[in-house]
């Protein structure tokens, strides 16, 4: 029996720009009814969507979050839900079977890819025998002694920039103690870039677009290019089968002293600057939708080499549309 | 010519409007209130959801009792709650005080197929209907466990009547006259009301019908979870006019 009703999808993180990114390209199918949600009530995303598909969650760190997403999408017949929040994505992952029992799927991959991703240490040891991985020891574990400075430190989970510093010899990295948590990784030399990688159910890497970018602003990509190169290409599809991807996953790359890309982190959702990727030729946020309903991907999705420079928009409302202060309790 | 639905013109009322008591609403019965007096509605019911594990329903009555009065505004309240099996059992708390003391009315939802062993989800339901349940079998179902909750609830209010049959791949034109007589009768019967539903726009024009003619009550509803939309009809007003529920404006 087919289903004449139009998709119900819902997004959260609708404040991000990634969650705008998917709501954007998702508002192009006329297959699709768009719901957005997000913690915060100015969050910009919930404008683009009409006054009735605007929805406020709960923190994604909340006790409540998932009962509540849970009875959101019941209610509201959601069939796939996007979350474009890190915090989120573990959580609802583990709980998929509770949205399945409501009929919504979540459109991410599997919690065992998201656990290694999310923490880089266990994604470092995944990989690093099966592509370029620098060496990347825990800040506890590690001789001071042993490496070439520059190092990196940073988190040992958590997504972005945050936390992460250049540290110039053994003596500062001695001085930063023994935490479990702060990894050590060596300083790759090379330039960078993301990859925005979608595998489809059999973890076939439908398409792997690499992106420079030229110009970061506190830690978003202002300006970048796709870049058409195999190599990191073929990189990315190598990790991308090491953490068992199924969906999107934005693989961070950079080139080691020899030129080769080494793997720095994967970040398991949708970028920020999917729109180039888009733009490009690679509707990732629509493939997905139909990697979530069960519909076959083609093989191969291929992109074109351009370049996008980026700006902050205005979305003009009358005041009473403005979702209100709540003063009720 | 206005056709006199129940004792109100339907539109003229918001029988389905959720607050902050609702988990992802984002107005509060106080801004749902102001906007009913700016939309001129003669009557809004204050709806939230609940659960069997709900326990916050006595706050929320609290609140709302706290409200001004507004002179021409009713303000009623209800719970909404789905069905939760064929026989018509309801997801709503042991404890719930329905009339004096208690929420005005139970919205009896159709959130998920009420399956013999418990909720089914759409997904569930085409399973179940690719491997040999027919539409009538479902629709059979559907409709005896809504006649079983409103039996159950005695006042209640049927929200979004049959919102999840495109779901389930079907139309309400699939249901016989019997179906529509059989709801038609217990909603008389326990005094149930059944709205018209904006936010799904349902149940559609035969439907609506054959319940004004058996004398069921009808009001609007809109499903508001935001308070700019309370009270703003479009669907439901063209549909109202069309089928001379209500003279054309
Ligand atoms: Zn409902
Ligand atoms: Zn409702």
């Amino acid at each position: 029996m087919s289903d004449p009703s139009p998709t119900r999808v819902l997004v959260t993180g609708a404040g991000g720009p990634a969650g705008i990114a998917v709501l954007r390209s998702l508002a192009l199918r006329d297959d699709v009814e768009l719901l957005a949600a997000d913690m915060d009530r100015y969050a910009s995303g919930l404008y683009l969507v009409d006054a009735p598909a605007r929805h406020l969650v709960r923190p994604g760190l909340s006790e409540e979050f998932v009962d509540h997403l849970v009875e959101l999408c019941e209610r509201e017949r959601v069939d796939v839900v996007f979350s474009t929040v890190d915090v989120e994505l573990p959580r609802l992952a583990a709980e998929r079977k509770r949205l399945d029992a409501v009929g919504t799927t979540l459109a991410a991959p599997s919690l065992e890819t998201l656990e290694v991703c999310l923490d880089k240490y266990a994604l470092a040891r995944r990989c690093t025998d099966v592509l370029p991985t620098p060496r990347t020891e825990l800040l506890g574990g590690t001789d001071p002694g042993s490496w070439d400075y520059p190092v990196i430190v940073k988190p040992r989970r958590g997504a972005g920039s945050r936390g992460v510093h250049l540290v110039e010899d053994a003596d500062s990295l001695r001085a930063l103690g023994s935490d479990e948590d702060v990894l050590v990784q060596a300083h790759l030399p090379g330039d960078e870039y993301s990859v925005d990688t979608l595998a489809d159910a059999d973890g076939h890497v439908v398409a792997a677009v690499p992106r420079s970018r030229l110009r970061v602003d506190s830690g978003v990509s202002v300006a970048g290019a796709t870049v058409a190169d195999a190599e990191l290409e073929e990189t990315a599809r190598r990790v991308a089968a090491a953490v068992g991807l199924v969906g999107v996953a934005n693989v961070q790359l950079r080139r080691d002293a020899a030129g080769r890309p080494a793997l720095l982190e994967v970040n398991p959702r949708f970028p920020g600057a999917m729109p180039l990727t888009v733009a490009a030729g690679v509707d990732m946020p629509s493939l997905a939708l139909d990697l979530a309903l069960g519909r076959p991907l083609p093989a191969t999705v291929p992109f074109t080499e351009l370049a996008v420079v980026r700006y902050l928009e205005d979305v003009f409302l009358a005041p009473g549309d403005v979702v209100l202060e709540e003063t009720g309790r | 010519m206005t056709t006199a639905v129940g004792e109100l013109d339907l539109l003229l009322t918001d029988h389905h409007v959720h607050s902050t008591w609702s988990d992802d609403a984002v107005s509060s019965p106080m801004e749902n209130l102001v906007a009913a007096r700016d939309t001129g509605l003669a009557s809004i019911r204050m709806v939230d959801h609940v659960r069997t594990t709900t326990t916050w329903v006595p706050g929320f009555l609290a609140e709302v009792a706290a409200l001004p009065r507004i002179d021409g505004l009713e303000v009623l309240t209800g719970v909404e709650a789905k069905i939760l099996d064929a026989s018509g059992r309801l997801d709503v708390p042991d404890d719930l005080v329905v009339g004096p003391g208690g929420v005005d009315r139970i919205l009896i939802a159709d959130h998920q197929f009420p399956g013999p062993d418990g909720p089914w989800s759409p997904r569930r339901t085409l399973e179940e209907m690719a491997t040999g349940l027919t539409g009538q079998d479902a629709l059979d179902i559907l409709v005896t466990a809504t006649v079983r909750a409103m039996g159950r609830v005695g006042r209640g209010q049927l929200a979004h009547l049959f919102s999840l049959l495109p779901k389930i791949g079907l139309h309400e034109s699939a249901l016989c006259d019997d179906h529509l007589a059989a709801i038609a009768d217990a909603a008389v019967r326990s005094g149930t009301t059944v709205e018209v539903n904006e936010k799904w726009r349902c149940p559609g024009p035969r439907v609506v019908l054959a319940l004004a003619a058996a004398g069921v009550p009808l009001v609007g509803s809109t499903d508001s979870h935001e308070c700019s939309t309370v009270g703003r009809y479009s669907w439901v007003s063209d549909a109202a006019s069309a089928t001379r529920l209500v003279g054309t404006r």
